[in-house]
């Protein structure tokens, strides 16, 4: 077969599978998604960044040929991973910022853990900074 | 082998990373007992994962190697309420799941709403024999924990967007939201005179052997190609996202690729997946397919060359006509 009319064929294949898809086979697929149990979402964090062994991916990639539900799922999670990829990663808190996010971090925490803002943040100040801020506001120790 | 043995032999390994992470983070006040039993469950969530194929001591040497150690001594310190560790991880995470909130719930769903909600799961609101049950205390460590987030953050836009939409089930969900809105029928018309009816009957039975045809050639592809294919046409992934998706040099879906196409694979090959390499993988299922499509019309349903070619001529025509791509799109 020539190059030209192989790449025919597969236009056509590709269009045959689009109508395929629309059509009789996927409401069957989904039928089986009302039974089944989906995958956690450990399990599927892992299989969309392949950490899982071919072993263990064998199960999932079977589940979600037939589950419509959890192969949306990993598509946007995908989507997702390839749209933050590339994001500095926030791990360091900026000077000027720190008040701001330490305040909304604080009422979170405080939210979550019933606990105060000196507990929490007790840790945070080294002794120099603790020093230096009793030097510059005297009036707070009063 | 069984959990206990495969334990026995690699806690050294535990214990030679419990002392690492216990160097980067002294202040967690995580127990080599709490750690341990995290790790037993990963493993034994390893070994159950396929109860067919026992897993080899290579496999879980593997595993260990690959364990997201730091991440996994967070989460459990974490799962255990200790205040440094949540502040390391709201340092740490809380823009990023920020972030993410707003970028999925773009529209009716407020993203502070979903970061709560995804903040309180963490937590844990539920007691569970006076203990309090954290959602932190699902992470086994395989994947990152920010991959793990995404999954976490996706989720609850889902619970978030059912119960807002009086209960929709997820599936209904789906449904609208995804490929379900696409289900494109052939449309039978109402026949007319005697001939528009043989016409009909004719058409009837080349929709029928042309669906009944795919479905068989459909189903003899591998797990593997099949998802590749859903991926692509289904879920509208782009070249580029599968691409990505297979670099990983141990992705297995790369790997099975590879194997079958006779190249090593499973060992974490390194080489470069391109996109070309993707359409590549592509063309051979559509080839699989387009082989096995046209020997089913031919030996099952009995038809002629002519005849499995009005079949496709049908389907193209009842394709422009339906708009069904429009209607995947939407």
């Amino acid at each position: 077969m020539g190059d030209n009319e192989q790449t025919i064929q597969d236009v056509e294949t590709q269009r045959l599978l689009e109508l395929y898809f629309a059509s009789a086979s996927e409401p069957r697929s989904r039928a089986a998604d009302k039974t089944a149990k989906h995958i956690d979402a450990d399990t599927l964090a892992a299989f969309v960044e392949s950490s899982l062994s071919l072993r263990e991916s064998e199960p999932v990639v079977a589940h979600l040929v037939d589950c419509g539900f959890c192969r949306k799922s990993s598509a946007e999670l995908i989507r997702l991973q390839n749209e933050f990829s590339t994001e500095p990663v926030n791990d360091i808190v900026r000077q000027g910022e720190s008040v701001t996010i330490s305040e909304v971090v604080s009422g979170w925490l405080h939210k979550l853990l019933g606990t105060s803002d000196a507990t929490v943040f007790a840790h945070e100040e080294s002794e120099e900074e603790k020093e230096k801020s009793e030097k510059t506001d005297p009036g707070e120790k009063e | 082998m069984p959990n206990e043995e495969h334990l026995s032999h690699f806690q050294p390994q535990i214990e030679a990373m419990f002392d690492r992470c216990k160097e980067n983070a002294p202040n967690f006040d995580v127990t080599l007992e709490a750690f341990s039993g995290s790790v037993s469950n990963t493993l034994k969530r390893f070994c159950d994962a396929s109860a067919d194929t026992p897993a080899t001591a290579d496999e879980t040497q593997s595993l260990f190697e690959k364990l997201h150690a730091d991440d996994l001594f967070l989460a459990i310190a974490c799962a255990s309420g200790n205040e440094r560790a949540w502040w390391e991880f709201d340092q740490q995470y809380r823009s990023y799941i920020e972030s993410i909130a707003k970028y999925l719930s773009k529209t009716d769903v407020n993203a502070s709403d979903v970061t709560e909600i995804v903040y309180t799961e963490l937590y844990g609101t539920r007691v569970v024999d006076g203990a309090r049950v954290s959602k932190f205390a699902t992470y086994s460590g395989r994947g990152s924990l920010r991959g793990w987030l995404r999954t976490v953050i996706w989720h609850s836009l889902v619970d978030l967007h059912r119960t807002s939409h009086d209960e929709v089930s997820l599936d209904e969900m789906t449904e609208n939201i995804g490929e379900g809105a696409a289900h494109a029928t052939f449309v039978v018309e109402a026949p007319g005179g005697e001939t528009e009816m043989m016409q009909q009957i004719e058409r009837t039975r080349y929709r029928q052997a042309t669906i009944n045809a795919l479905d068989v050639a459909f189903g003899t592809l591998e797990s593997h190609e099949k998802l590749l294919l859903l991926y692509y046409h289904v879920e509208r992934l782009t070249l580029n996202e599968i691409t990505r998706l297979v670099e990983p040099p141990d992705s297995p879906l790369r790997n099975w690729f590879q194997q079958r196409a006779g190249k090593r694979g499973g060992g974490g090959e390194s080489t470069r997946t391109h996109e070309s390499t993707v359409m590549r993988w592509l063309n051979k299922c559509y080839g699989k397919i387009s082989q096995r499509f046209r020997s089913e019309l031919q030996s099952d349903s009995g038809l002629s060359s002519r005849e499995i070619e009005s079949c496709i001529e049908l389907a193209m025509e009842e394709l422009s006509e339906h708009s069904v791509f429009k209607n995947l799109s939407a």
